[in-house]
């Protein structure tokens, strides 16, 4: 049966009414990875230049042979000098703009539209700095049109590394990024092989960083712990599904699945040695406007602290 | 409402098979082609120069040292071209010519 003809009905129907109020929802919904693991768990400095430098010292080999004659005379033996490292500060900018008319006009799931825009572009502005931040990145020096880059963690790293190419590193004032090799299978040998130089080099790292898909392989690896968390009372054990904490041979550490800053490595972390340093923080400022609407300037300026790099250590080159 | 047969019940599901035997079919023959192509990599030989001689890693960890690394003027085989020309750039390594082909007699 269909109706009647001329009979009044809605849209599709032989006679769709006229007048009927639209129905949108007063909320906006977003999915997106918004979390900035990497910045938001390692500490913070304050910058005073483009370019931060902070010192780093290191011990001389323990040997075992170390035995002096009674009453010897004795020369000075090598100084222990500091090493001089820096990175540069970044600024990372983002900008938007709304005309005059779209501040006036009656919107569904916001207020203000120029408000609206400059949350987005706030959250924008950060995600970009943490992927800098954790990333494989060289640092750069601003000179005419090249602008002035932080390096990034991933580049950073030299002594507790695995890899199938080449690390980067400071030297000279700058850090160059590390070469990729051939990809390689994320496995448990690797983790325990760099763990172990690692803690050789006196590193004990915290924190896992890594990709989605290295989360759920890590997940699989069995570590030194019981799977069943130990329970006490009458409470049933609990298994766990996905490991958040893998217990090594040289302490826990924290896995933390990154949703976009990494693909092909996993970086373990002691956050007491790295920082974000700030030359200047989170700023919004209203551009001049330069017809019938209003822009606005997100900016920060930040750079990377990796205060030694010996208390970290990654794998690269993961498929 | 109509009553559904169970002829057309039957029709139906083989049509539905139908689909999915077309759609694994397609997904055989893009497996193929992602698989040809993983094949036709540009590989390269690279000689290590004095620059880059224990900088380059052979892709072993030895737990407790470290990586080990290639030595000035040894060869490394089987590198894909883009990660050739990153060691190239750096001065660590260069890309050496393409070996002729044997001939067979």
């Amino acid at each position: 049966m269909t109706a009647p003809t001329n009979t009044i009905g809605s849209t599709g129907t032989p006679v769709p009414n006229i007048g009927i109020r639209e129905d949108l929802e007063n909320t906006i919904y977003r999915v997106a990875p918004e979390s900035t693991p990497f910045i938001s768990n390692v500490g913070t400095t304050k910058a005073t230049n483009v370019f931060h430098e902070w010192q780093t010292e290191t011990l001389a080999t323990p040997v075992s042979t170390n035995a002096q004659l009674e009453g010897d005379d004795y020369t000075l033996g090598a100084a222990n000098l500091t090493t001089r490292v820096g990175n540069y500060m970044q600024i990372v900018a983002k900008t938007g703009g709304v005309s005059r008319t779209q501040e006036a006009v009656d919107k569904a799931g916001r207020d203000s539209e120029l408000a609206r825009q400059k949350v987005l572009k706030t959250i924008e502005v950060r995600r970009d700095l943490e992927m800098r931040m954790i990333g494989n990145y060289a640092s750069v020096v601003e000179s005419g049109a090249t602008t002035r880059k932080s390096a990034g963690m991933l580049a950073f790293l030299t002594s507790n590394t695995s890899k199938a190419g080449s690390d980067g590193g400071f030297s000279a004032g700058i850090v160059a990024a590390a070469t990729n090799g051939t990809q390689r299978t994320f496995t448990e040998a690797l983790v325990k092989a760099v763990l172990a130089t690692a803690f050789g080099n006196g590193a004990t790292p915290s924190q896992a960083y890594m990709g989605p898909t290295h989360k759920q392989q890590f997940s699989a690896f069995t570590g030194i712990a019981d799977i069943r968390a130990d329970v006490s009372g009458k409470n049933m054990a609990t298994i766990y599904g996905a490991a958040d904490m893998y217990v090594s041979d040289f302490g826990a550490i924290t896995l933390i699945p990154h949703p976009y800053g990494l693909t092909r490595d996993c970086v373990f972390v002691d956050p007491q040695y790295v920082k974000i340093a700030t030359l200047d923080g989170l700023k919004s400022k209203d551009l001049a406007s330069s017809g019938d609407n209003l822009k606005f300037l997100i900016t920060l300026e930040k750079g990377l602290v990796c205060s030694n790099e010996k208390a970290h250590a990654v794998i690269r080159d993961l498929t | 409402m109509p009553a559904i047969s169970k002829a057309s019940m039957a029709a139906q599901a083989k049509l539905d098979q139908e689909e999915v035997l077309r759609l694994k079919q397609r997904a055989a023959r893009q497996a193929v082609a992602a698989v040809t192509e993983a094949v036709e990599e540009d590989l390269v030989d690279i000689r290590i120069l004095p620059l880059g001689d224990g900088k380059v890693s052979m892709g072993i960890h030895i737990p407790g040292i470290g990586d080990a690394h290639y030595e000035r003027g040894e060869i490394a085989k089987g590198w894909l071209r883009e990660n050739a020309e990153a060691l190239e750039q750096r001065g660590f390594a260069e890309i050496l010519p393409p070996e002729p082909a044997k001939e067979t007699p």
